[in-house]
């Protein structure tokens, strides 16, 4: 009896010894931003001939000749990237690793962080009011932005435009002044971590990225700490390929004030699009409502506990990329919804409500919140975004070919998002629990009309231009997209006409960024 | 719930709740479902006098797939853990006993529908880091054989420091601290085969990502007596880790009373 008694005592210090070991081992192997070094299949060496977005001629912004590699001031660059190397640290080391997996896809995953850090909605105040983030006064609550749907893919479409007419602008100077990169120069420099890359190294591809991402981000994420975050990830970029060895101090200089003045000429674009009267004020909502009321339907209204106005009804306006504005609203409203008082539209009520009773199957709960991109995450076209990011990595995409890519998805998904909303409110239709009261979702009902979905409309113009992209994958993208759009239905917030005619929608607009990318000039 | 005493000073214990959300506001659907199997050992390692010194060791695991990343909906958190704990348990004059326990539980980590989300930073994963919890609690009150009457306090500290954001979901990781007061109090009913009928209130107090929530709960236990050899003239001897039950026979610590188990 004794002696078992003393082995169940060993046992329980076995087990609360297991225990703490197992407490200290506490950590995610991989948090989804892992990338390898950057070795590109294709150099893109032409990249200087592609055609720009905002930029009327590659070389619109001039940048002064580089001094030979014969000169005493290239020669004392040299010396000071034989220094950097000596004395590289482990946290240039760490940075290195980092920019070395490409800077367009870093920087996306950069925005896809802030996005989802800043896609909160204000909260409302002690009157029942919401008040509007501010870019005047933005650490002050509620902090701005509001990273929304509308407002993530307007940022991810300028952020990839910018740097996308950056990187033309960078390859036609290094085509044209053909200044040989350190370790073409001088054979003792071999690079660390980086690829010795076959380009001439003036102006740095990396400085520009760094310059023209950072003058754009500060201002779609003003808050102080973010702006800090952004300032500490362009010096780390600007910088590292001269720790590497595969830059000098005048190539970054040079890339630096290029991205820089270019950045300026794309904020032109930015700051007159119309995005400033998105919010508009109440009169204008109560118009809304009362327009269609007149037309004998029902109008949307929001179910929060304390009614919010619409997210950005007038996003609508805002000027898109690959089309005008009318020929923007001609395409929107060409499908309108079913009539609320019609049968067929009581009938597609009842089949959200069967979706969210006798249908919500646990695969179909998984479907909706993996699709959902709700509150607190980078949004639907951020998740297009990590979508694209696994075929440019697959790929090996160079930084100008990705940053193409990129430019042509994410302007397709801006004017998917500006089409959508001219529909919504256009047509001001109720969600689903308005019509039916009973009908309680498997995820946040949006707090703007129904009619088409957003889900839909960026998916199919997402998949459209990835279809165009990566040929051999395009009824995979068609699979995900009708996966996202009636994840929506499921979900119990769209009714299924605003996710069939949102698919519709969405294939023209990517149709448009489709046309765009068959005349840039890439081959 | 079940609590299996295999002697006076080892018992097995497993529990298997079924879950039902629903919200009073707003849109969001409710779920139910049956949720984590929790099974644990404990045992009394020394009896110093009036002083039980108890340790129990254990572990939970989730019985199904259900949804854990629609908090406060969710009905569970699909997390494994095991956990460790200690019990001190002191009786005083007049039947009445103080006790002071301490737990770690460790959680693994949760893989969830979606495949990115933010807790202090984003994160391109499915994957969830579940910080481990220290839970600390004191009872103190009435233990009869008929009556338990026991006010109770309790210490829930999850590591970490991730915050729910205000207007966010909440997200399984957050540092749901709090500091919960309560009441029990349970009777045996002579009339139903000393049928136990418990009763509990607890409040929150103080917290961190928790509501002051209000919770109570009722609950019914019937004693059964498995023993070949069925001793204490009738009235059973109880659970150790209800040790008002056999302090009640008043002869817990005896070696007699040991040797009548072999």
């Amino acid at each position: 009896m004794k002696s078992s008694f003393i082995s169940i005592k060993k046992l329980f210090a076995a087990v609360s010894a297991l225990v703490v070991i197992w407490a200290c081992e506490k950590s995610l192997d991989k948090d989804g931003t892992e990338l390898e070094t950057l070795v590109p299949t294709k150099v893109d060496a032409d990249a200087g001939t592609w055609k720009p977005y905002i930029l009327q001629t590659a070389t619109e912004v001039a940048l002064t000749a580089p001094e030979d590699v014969s000169s005493a001031n290239y020669q004392k660059e040299l010396q000071e990237v034989k220094t950097a190397m000596g004395n590289i640290s482990d946290e240039q080391r760490l940075a290195i690793r980092y920019w070395a997996g490409g800077g367009i896809l870093r920087w996306n995953q950069i925005m896809r962080s802030l996005v989802a850090k800043r896609n909160l909605p204000p909260a409302e105040n002690a009157t029942g009011e919401y008040p509007i983030p501010n870019s005047a006064n933005p650490n002050a609550d509620p902090i701005f932005p509001f990273a929304n749907p509308p407002y993530a893919s307007r940022a991810y479409a300028y952020v990839s435009v910018a740097q996308y007419d950056a990187l033309v602008a960078a390859m036609a100077y290094k085509q044209q002044y053909k200044r040989k990169a350190p370790y073409q120069v001088d054979a003792s420099i071999t690079p660390v971590i980086v690829s010795k890359s076959t380009l001439p190294s003036f102006p740095s591809e990396d400085a520009v990225m760094a310059a023209v991402s950072y003058e754009f981000m500060k201002r779609l994420f003003p808050a102080t700490e973010d702006t800090l975050f952004l300032y500490k990830k362009k010096e780390e970029q600007k910088w590292f390929k001269l720790w590497a060895g595969a830059s000098t101090r005048s190539d970054i200089e040079a890339g630096e004030k290029l991205g820089k003045a270019i950045a300026t000429k794309i904020l032109a674009r930015y700051s007159s699009d119309g995005m400033r009267n998105a919010i508009g004020v109440k009169a204008q909502w109560d118009s809304l409502s009362k327009r269609v009321e007149e037309k004998g339907e029902v109008a949307w209204k929001s179910l929060e506990d304390a009614p919010r106005p619409p997210m950005l009804p007038f996003f609508g306006n805002v000027k898109p990329w690959n089309m005008t504005n009318p020929e923007l609203q001609q395409l929107s409203i060409q499908y309108p919804p079913l009539s609320y008082n019609s049968a067929e539209f009581k009938k597609q009520v009842a089949e959200v409500k069967e979706y969210v009773t006798t249908k919500a199957t646990r695969e179909n709960i998984a479907i909706v919140h993996f699709w959902a991109d709700g509150a607190g995450t980078y949004t639907p076209p951020g998740h297009w975004n990590a979508i694209a990011e696994k075929y440019i990595v697959a790929d090996k995409q160079s930084e100008f070919r990705a940053a193409r890519n990129l430019a042509l998805l994410n302007t397709a998904m801006m004017d998917a998002a500006i089409s959508c909303w001219y529909t919504k409110t256009y047509y001001y239709f109720p969600r689903p629990s308005q019509a039916d009261p009973s009908i309680k979702t498997l995820t946040g009902v949006p707090n703007f009309p129904a009619y088409s979905s957003g889900h839909s409309t960026f998916s199919a113009a997402a998949a459209t231009v990835l279809g165009y992209l990566f040929p051999t994958d395009a009824s995979k993208f068609n699979d995900m997209a009708s996966e996202a759009s009636m994840s929506r239905l499921m979900g119990g917030i769209h009714y299924r006409m605003d996710c069939e005619f949102g698919l519709k929608y969405g294939k023209l607009v990517g149709d448009k960024a489709v046309a765009r990318g068959q005349q840039d000039g890439v081959k | 719930m079940g609590n299996y005493g295999i002697s006076d000073r080892f018992n097995v214990l497993f529990m298997l709740p079924y879950v039902k959300t629903e919200a009073t506001k707003g849109t969001l659907k409710g779920m139910s479902g049956v949720q984590d199997l929790t099974l644990a050992l404990k045992y009394r390692l020394a009896q110093i006098k009036n002083l039980s010194v108890i340790g129990s060791v254990g572990g939970s695991l989730p019985t199904n797939n259900y949804v854990a990343d629609f908090l406060p909906l969710a009905i569970g958190m699909q997390s494994k853990t095991v956990f460790a704990r200690g019990i001190l348990y002191y009786t005083l004059p007049h039947e009445l006993a103080l006790t002071a326990q301490g737990a770690y539980i460790h959680r693994s980590n949760v893989r969830v529908d979606r495949e990115m989300y933010f807790s202090d930073q984003a994160y391109f994963t499915n994957e969830m880091m579940m910080p481990d919890v220290v839970n600390l609690g004191a009872k103190f009150g009435h233990y009869s054989y008929r009556w338990q009457l026991e006010a109770t306090y309790e210490q829930n500290i999850v590591n970490g420091d991730i915050d729910i954001r205000r207007n966010d979901m909440p997200g399984l990781c957050a540092k749901m601290d709090l500091t919960r007061i309560g009441l029990v109090a349970a009777y045996r009913i002579p009339q139903l085969k000393d049928l136990q009928i418990m009763g509990t209130i607890g409040q929150v107090v103080a917290g961190r990502n928790v509501g002051k929530s209000t919770t109570f709960s009722i609950s019914i236990l019937q004693y059964i007596d498995l023993r070949k050899n069925k001793g204490g003239g009738g009235i059973p001897t109880g659970p150790i880790c209800r040790p008002g039950d056999v302090n009640h026979m008043g002869n817990m610590s005896t070696d007699e009373h040991k040797d009548g188990h072999k």
